[in-house]
C-alpha cells in the first residue's frame, strides 16, 4: 500500500518535465487584412537593447495599428539589457531563435557576425523595399559601413564622431573667481584651485573602468594638432594607434610617442599632486554619479551640455551647485579625421522568413511621422514640434527605440531647449565635410589570426594600462615593466594589423 | 546480466534515484558536449559538431604566457585558505551556539549570521570600497586618529589575501554552520545522556561526542570544495578587486584572468579550453584527495 | 518523563557545570556577540540608509542614523504592478523549485548511501562529476531552448536546478551517519525501500531536510541567471531580474544622449533594491530553525 502511495512520483516528475517541454507553442495572428494591402499578416521578431520606456506600451500599440492598416504587419520588441546583450544574442543567434531584425555593433559581434553568414546582406533589399531608409543615410555613410564589401546591416546614428566634453563645477569656478575655462591649461588651472580652495572636493576623476575615459585618451582625442586615433584593437587602447592620416599602424612601446608620453607624465603629475581622485582605480561609483553627489568636481563625460536633470540632482545635493561643459573639441572644418563609422547597426537575419517584411518595417520607420512615433511617442502626448526640425518634449519620457533601430541624420530633431553653443557643436559633427575622411574608411581588424596574442595582451594591459593612463602608476617604473612583459606580443599584432592594412590600401588603390 | 538481476532484486530501491537520474542526464551530462568546445574552432553558423577540429590550439592563449602558472596558485591559495577558515570558523559557530541555553539567544544571533549571505559581492565590494579607500576610507581615518600613518590599501597587495579570506568568512559562516548545526541536531542524545551519567563536562563532550560525529559532514565539504579548487570565486574577485591591476599578482584567479583575456574577443572556444583545463584538474585534485580519505577513513569517503 | 525526574536532571547538570565551564559558556557568548553585531551592522547601514534622502547619502554616506528620511527609492521600485508580478513568479518558482527539488534529491541521496547498493561508487562519482565540469553555455541553451522548447517558460527557471549534487552529498553524508539496523528491523516486518525511507528515515532526518530546503529555496530566490537565458517576455520576469534591469535602467537614462533623461542613479535605490530582494526570504530562516530541534532523533523512533 504504501509503496503504491509513492510511486506515483516517477511517473509524475517525468509527467511535469513532459508538460513543461510541450506548453511554449506561439501565437499566431489573425489572418484578417483590415489595410487592403494584399500582404499576408506577419509579426516581426526585433531584438534591442534598451528597457522599456514609461510610455512603451501606448506607442507601441500605435506603430501596430499604423502597421497594420498600412502593410498587414505587427512588430514584438524584446529589449535586452547592455550588460547582457553581448552573450544573449550569441546564444540566440548561435540557436538559430526565431528573430527577423537583431541589433548589432562594431562594438559587439558585428563583424564576426556577418563574416560567418548570420546576417543578410541588404543590398538587394534596400533597392527593392527601402528607398527611405537609402536616402536618409548619405552615400558616404554607406560606402563607409561596408563590411568585405558588403551591407550587413543599416547604419544607425547622426553623427560623425562622439560628444564629449569635461562637466565641471561652474558655482565652484565662479566662488574661485576664474573666468569661464576655454583651453586645458584653463582647466588645469581650474583644478588647482579647486584642490586649493578648500572645499574638500576632489578635484577630478577620470573613469577608470574604460578606457576611453582615461585621462590620457581624453587628452589625445581632442588633440587635433597630432590626430592620434585608437586602432580598436583592444577597445580604445592607444597601443597601437593610427597617427595623422598615413596608413600606418604605430606601435606606442617603439615610437614613444612624445605627445601620449607627455600627456602620461602630465597626468601623472595630477595623481601626485591630489587632483586626480587618489581612488582613480577602484572607485566602484562612475565619475557621473560621484559628481553628482558633490564629491567631485570635474568628469569627462560623452556629451556637449550637461543634462537639465544633473543640475537637478546636483542642487539637490549642494545648494547653488551648478555643472557647465568644458568642450576641447576643434571645430575647425577639417582638422579632425572621421572614417564615418557608425557606432550601431539594425540587421536583417539570414534565418527569417520575413526579410522583405523586415525591410518593409525599416523604410516604413525611416519616415518622418513614424521615425518620430518610434523616437520620441505619441505627438501632443508626449512631444510637439517646434521651430525648424526641433522637437519640445511634453511629459519626461520618450518613445520606444532611436539609435538601436532607426536614428539617421536626415530625420533626427534637436532638442528645442538646446543653447547656441551647444547647438553649433551638435550640427558640426552631423555634417559629414566638416571631417577628414580617413584613409581607412571601411577597413575592419580581422583580429584571428593573432586571437592568442590579443588575449595575452589584454591581460598584460589589464595590469598597467588603467593605472598609468590615469596617472595612478609611476610611468619611469611601470611603463618599463609593461614594455618588458608586452613588447614581443604587441609586436606580432602590430604586424598582422599592418599586413591587413596594407593589404586593405592596396585593394583600395 | 549480473547487473540486470541486481537492478531488479532491488528495483524498490533503486527505483528512488531514476528522478534525479532523469535529471542529471538532461541538465548535467547532456551538457557537457559543451567542453568539445575547447578542441574545436567554434563558428556558431556551423554548430558545436561541425566546427572543425582544432586540437589544443585554444588553450595555447594561456599557456604560452607565464602568468598562467601565477593565476593558478593564487587561484589554488586562495581556494585553500577559504575552504580551511570558512569551515573552521563555522565549525566553531555551530558548536558554541549549540552550547547557548538561552532559547532567544540562539536563535537570534543564528538568524543574524546567516544575514551577510544575502548581501551580494556587488554590495560587499563596495562596503570594503568604503572601508579601505584612499579618500574617506573608514580605517584610514581611524588610523589617522589613532596618529598611525594611513595606508595606501588598495595599492598593497599581500593584505588583500587576508582580507578577501575574512569577507568569506564573515559572509558564508551563517550559511555552512546550518549544515553543522542540522548535524548536531540530528545526533541522538542518548550519547550525551550516558556521557553526562559517567561525569563529562560540557567540554569533553563536545570534544568527544559532538566532534567526531561531525566529522562526515566536515570532510564531505572538504571534498565538495576541493572539486572546486581550480574555480576562482569570479563575483567576489571581481567584485571586490575590479580592474584594480595593482592588486592582480596576489589575487588575480583563473576565472578573471580568462575574463579580461577573452571579453574582447567573445570567443566560446577559448573560455571553454580554460573551464576544461580548470575541470580536469579539479577532478584529478578530487579523486587524489577521495582516495587519501578512503584510506584514513572509508566511511566518509565521496566515492 | 515526568516533572520530578526532568528537575533531578537538571539539579544534577547545575552542580556538574563548574566555574570555569560557565567562564567558558560566557567566552562563546561573547564572541557569538561579537560577531552577530559584525553580521548586523552593514546590514542595519544598508536597510536604514535605503531610506535615506539623496542629500543625505550624498553629505554623509552610510550613516548610522540619517538626518533625512524618504520613501522615494521605495516609490520609484514600486511603480507599476510589474514587481508584485515578479514577486509572484519569484515565488511560484521558489515553491514548485523546492518541493521538486527536495522530494528528487532526498531520494538520490539515499540511494547514493544505502549500504546495499552495489553501484554507490560510480553513482557518487557521476553525480559529482558535472560538479567539477559544470555545462558549456552553447549546450545548455540549445538544449533548452531547442530541444526542450523551454523558452518564456517558468519550467525553465525550474527544472535546471532541481537536481543538485551539493544538496545531495550533503544528505548523503547524513544518512550515512544512521544506523542501518533501522532498515533491517523494518525490512523484516516486511516494508519495501519506499516505505522504509518515507516511515522512518524522513523523519528522523528532519533537521537535514529541512536545511536543504532552504538551500534550495535560497538557490531560486536568489537566481538570476536562469531567467536572464531563458525569459525574454518582461511580464514573466521573476523578481532577480527584474530588479537588475531596473538598476541598469537608471544607469542607462543618464548615457542616453538628448536632453530627456529620467534622474539618474540614487544611491538609495541600490540599497532599496537589496532590501526588497531578501525581504521575504529572509522571514524563511527562522521557519526552518524549528526543525533543528533535538528530540525527532533516533530515541524517539526506537521508542
Amino acid at each position: 500500500m504504501a509503496k503504491w502511495k509513492t510511486m506515483w512520483i516517477v511517473p509524475a516528475v517525468l509527467a511535469l518535465a513532459v508538460a513543461a517541454a510541450g506548453c511554449s507553442g506561439g501565437d499566431s495572428s489573425p489572418a484578417a487584412d483590415p489595410g487592403g494591402t494584399g500582404l499576408e499578416p506577419v509579426t516581426l521578431e526585433i531584438v534591442v537593447p534598451g528597457n522599456k520606456g514609461a510610455n512603451f506600451d501606448e506607442v507601441l500599440a500605435e506603430v501596430n495599428k499604423r502597421l497594420k492598416t498600412e502593410m498587414n504587419t505587427q512588430v514584438k520588441f524584446t529589449m535586452l539589457d547592455f550588460a547582457d546583450l553581448n552573450q544573449k544574442t550569441n546564444v540566440m543567434l548561435a540557436s538559430g531563435e526565431n528573430v527577423d531584425l537583431v541589433f548589432d555593433a562594431p562594438w559587439l559581434h558585428l563583424d564576426a557576425m556577418a563574416s560567418q553568414g548570420y546576417y543578410e546582406d541588404l543590398s538587394e533589399l534596400i533597392g527593392q523595399y527601402g528607398p527611405n531608409v537609402q536616402k536618409t543615410r548619405p552615400d558616404q555613410m554607406w560606402d563607409a559601413n561596408k563590411i568585405n564589401g558588403k551591407i550587413y546591416g543599416v547604419p544607425l546614428g547622426s553623427a560623425y564622431t562622439q560628444q564629449r566634453s569635461v562637466f565641471i563645477r561652474k558655482d565652484l569656478r565662479e566662488q574661485l573667481k576664474l573666468a569661464p575655462v576655454k583651453t586645458y591649461a584653463d582647466l588645469k588651472n581650474y583644478l588647482y584651485a579647486v584642490r586649493d580652495g578648500g572645499s574638500g572636493i576632489t578635484p577630478l576623476l577620470a573613469g577608470a573602468d574604460d578606457v576611453t575615459y582615461s585621462w590620457v585618451n581624453w587628452l589625445i582625442r581632442d588633440d587635433t594638432s597630432v590626430n592620434i586615433r585608437p586602432t580598436n584593437f583592444s577597445g580604445a587602447s592607444l597601443m597601437l594607434y593610427y597617427k595623422g592620416n598615413d596608413g600606418k599602424v604605430y606601435n606606442f612601446f617603439e615610437t614613444e610617442e612624445p605627445a601620449i608620453l607627455s600627456a602620461i607624465a602630465d597626468t601623472r603629475k595630477l595623481f601626485e599632486d591630489k587632483v586626480m581622485s587618489q581612488d582613480v582605480l577602484t572607485n566602484k561609483s562612475g565619475p557621473a554619479e560621484m559628481q553628482l553627489q558633490n564629491k567631485v568636481a570635474a568628469t569627462p563625460q560623452m556629451a556637449f551640455a550637461v543634462p537639465d536633470s544633473f543640475n537637478d540632482q546636483l542642487k539637490q545635493v549642494a545648494s547653488g551647485g551648478e555643472l557647465e561643459p568644458v568642450r576641447l573639441f576643434d571645430l575647425t572644418p577639417g582638422s579632425n579625421i572621421s572614417n564615418f563609422k557608425m557606432d550601431n547597426f539594425i540587421c536583417i537575419v539570414k534565418t527569417s522568413k520575413h526579410k522583405d517584411r523586415a525591410m518593409m518595417f525599416l523604410d516604413w520607420a525611416n519616415r518622418q511621422e513614424n521615425y518620430d512615433l518610434l523616437e520620441h511617442g505619441i505627438e501632443g502626448v508626449n512631444w510637439k514640434a517646434s521651430g525648424e526640425h526641433k522637437y519640445e518634449t511634453l511629459n519626461n519620457d520618450s518613445g520606444i527605440v532611436s539609435f538601436q533601430l532607426i536614428q539617421n541624420p536626415v530625420l533626427e530633431r534637436e532638442w528645442a531647449g538646446s543653447d547656441e553653443e551647444t547647438l553649433k557643436y551638435n550640427q558640426f559633427i552631423t555634417q559629414d565635410d566638416n571631417f577628414t575622411k580617413d584613409v581607412m574608411t571601411g577597413f575592419t581588424f580581422d583580429p584571428t589570426p593573432v586571437k592568442n596574442e590579443v588575449a595575452q595582451f589584454s591581460t598584460i594591459q589589464a595590469k598597467y594600462y588603467n593605472g598609468l593612463f590615469n596617472g595612478a602608476l609611476d610611468p619611469d617604473d611601470y611603463l618599463t615593466r609593461f614594455k618588458a612583459e608586452g613588447a614581443d606580443i604587441l609586436k606580432k599584432i602590430q604586424t598582422e594589423f599592418q599586413r591587413q592594412v596594407d593589404e586593405f590600401l592596396a585593394k583600395k588603390a | 546480466m549480473r547487473v540486470m538481476k541486481e537492478l531488479i532484486r532491488n528495483r524498490g530501491l533503486y527505483s528512488m534515484a531514476i528522478p534525479g537520474l532523469v535529471f542529471l542526464a538532461v541538465f548535467s551530462y547532456i551538457p557537457l558536449a559543451g567542453h568539445l568546445l575547447a578542441f574545436k574552432n567554434f563558428q556558431i553558423s556551423r554548430g558545436i559538431w561541425g566546427s572543425e577540429w582544432t586540437g589544443l590550439d585554444n588553450f595555447r592563449f594561456f599557456f604560452s604566457n607565464r602568468d598562467w602558472i601565477q593565476v593558478t596558485v593564487n587561484t589554488l591559495y586562495l581556494n585553500a585558505l577559504f575552504i580551511v577558515f570558512e569551515l573552521v570558523f563555522a565549525l566553531l559557530i555551530a558548536l558554541f551556539l549549540n552550547e547557548i541555553r538561552l532559547k532567544w539567544f540562539k536563535r537570534t544571533v543564528q538568524s543574524v549570521v546567516f544575514l551577510p549571505y544575502f548581501i551580494s559581492w556587488i554590495v560587499v565590494g563596495y562596503m570594503t570600497f568604503i572601508l579601505f579607500n584612499n579618500t574617506d576610507g573608514l580605517i584610514n581615518r581611524v588610523l589617522d586618529m589613532a596618529g598611525l600613518q594611513a595606508v595606501d590599501w588598495y595599492q598593497t597587495p599581500w593584505v588583500w589575501p587576508i582580507i578577501l579570506t575574512l569577507t568569506r568568512m564573515w559572509k558564508s559562516a551563517g550559511y555552512f554552520s546550518i549544515i553543522l548545526l542540522a548535524a548536531i541536531a540530528g545526533i541522538s542524545t542518548d550519547y550525551y545522556e550516558s556521557a553526562r551519567l559517567d561525569g563529562a563536562t560540557r567540554f569533553q563532550q563536545m570534544r568527544y561526542i559532538t566532534l567526531p560525529l561531525l566529522r562526515p559532514q566536515l570532510i564531505i565539504l572538504v571534498l565538495l570544495g576541493v572539486g572546486r579548487i581550480f574555480y576562482g570565486d569570479f563575483g567576489m574577485i571581481y567584485g571586490i578587486i575590479g580592474d584594480n591591476g595593482i592588486l592582480f599578482p596576489t589575487t588575480d584567479v583563473i576565472d578573471t584572468y580568462s575574463y579580461r583575456a577573452l571579453r574582447q574577443l567573445g570567443d566560446f572556444s577559448m573560455s571553454s579550453a580554460i573551464v576544461f583545463y580548470q575541470s580536469v584538474m579539479g577532478l584529478i585534485a578530487v579523486v587524489s584527495f577521495n582516495a587519501l580519505i578512503r584510506r584514513i577513513d572509508k566511511d566518509s569517503r565521496l566515492f | 518523563m515526568n516533572r520530578t525526574a526532568a528537575l533531578d536532571r537538571s539539579e544534577q547538570s547545575r552542580r556538574n557545570s563548574r566555574l570555569p565551564e560557565r567562564l567558558a559558556t560566557g567566552a562563546m557568548g561573547l564572541f557569538l556577540i561579537v560577531f552577530a553585531l559584525l553580521c548586523l551592522f552593514p546590514f542595519w547601514l544598508i536597510v536604514v540608509n535605503s531610506f535615506a534622502s539623496t542629500k543625505s547619502l550624498a553629505l554623509n554616506g552610510y550613516a548610522l542614523w540619517p538626518n533625512e528620511f524618504t520613501l522615494g527609492s521605495y516609490r520609484f521600485l514600486l511603480q507599476g504592478k510589474q514587481l508584485f508580478t515578479s514577486y509572484g513568479i519569484t515565488i511560484a518558482v521558489t515553491a514548485i523549485g523546492t518541493l521538486l527539488g527536495v522530494l528528487v534529491t532526498m531520494l538520490f541521496a539515499y540511494v547514493l548511501a544505502h549500504p546495499k547498493n552495489r553501484y554507490g561508487g560510480i553513482l557518487s562519482f557521476m553525480t559529482y562529476v558535472p560538479m567539477v565540469f559544470g555545462s558549456g553555455l552553447v549546450g545548455f541553451y540549445l538544449l533548452v531552448v531547442q530541444w526542450l522548447h523551454l523558452k518564456d517558460s517558468l519550467w525553465a527557471l525550474v527544472l535546471p536546478y532541481v537536481m543538485n549534487p551539493f544538496f545531495a552529498f550533503i544528505l548523503v553524508s547524513f544518512y550515512r551517519s544512521l544506523p542501518y539496523e533501522l532498515n533491517e528491523s523494518a525490512k523484516i516486518d516486511g516494508a519495501g525501500e519506499w516505505s522504509i525511507f518515507f516511515r522512518i528515515i524522513r523523519p528522523i532526518s528532519t533537521p537535514v531536510i529541512a536545511t536543504i530546503s532552504l538551500f534550495y529555496a535560497l538557490q531560486y530566490w536568489n537566481d538570476w541567471w536562469l531567467s536572464l537565458l531563458f525569459i525574454d517576455n518582461s511580464d514573466k520576469y521573476p523578481l532577480q531580474l527584474l530588479l537588475r534591469q531596473l538598476m541598469s535602467q537608471m544607469q542607462l537614462s543618464s548615457l542616453n544622449h538628448g536632453n530627456v533623461l529620467t534622474l539618474p542613479p540614487a544611491e538609495g535605490v541600490k540599497l532599496a533594491t537589496v532590501c526588497l530582494t531578501i525581504g521575504p526570504i529572509i522571514f524563511v530562516y527562522p521557519m526552518v530553525q524549528k526543525y533543528f530541534v533535538k528530540g525527532l532523533t533516533l530515541g524517539s523512533v526506537k521508542g
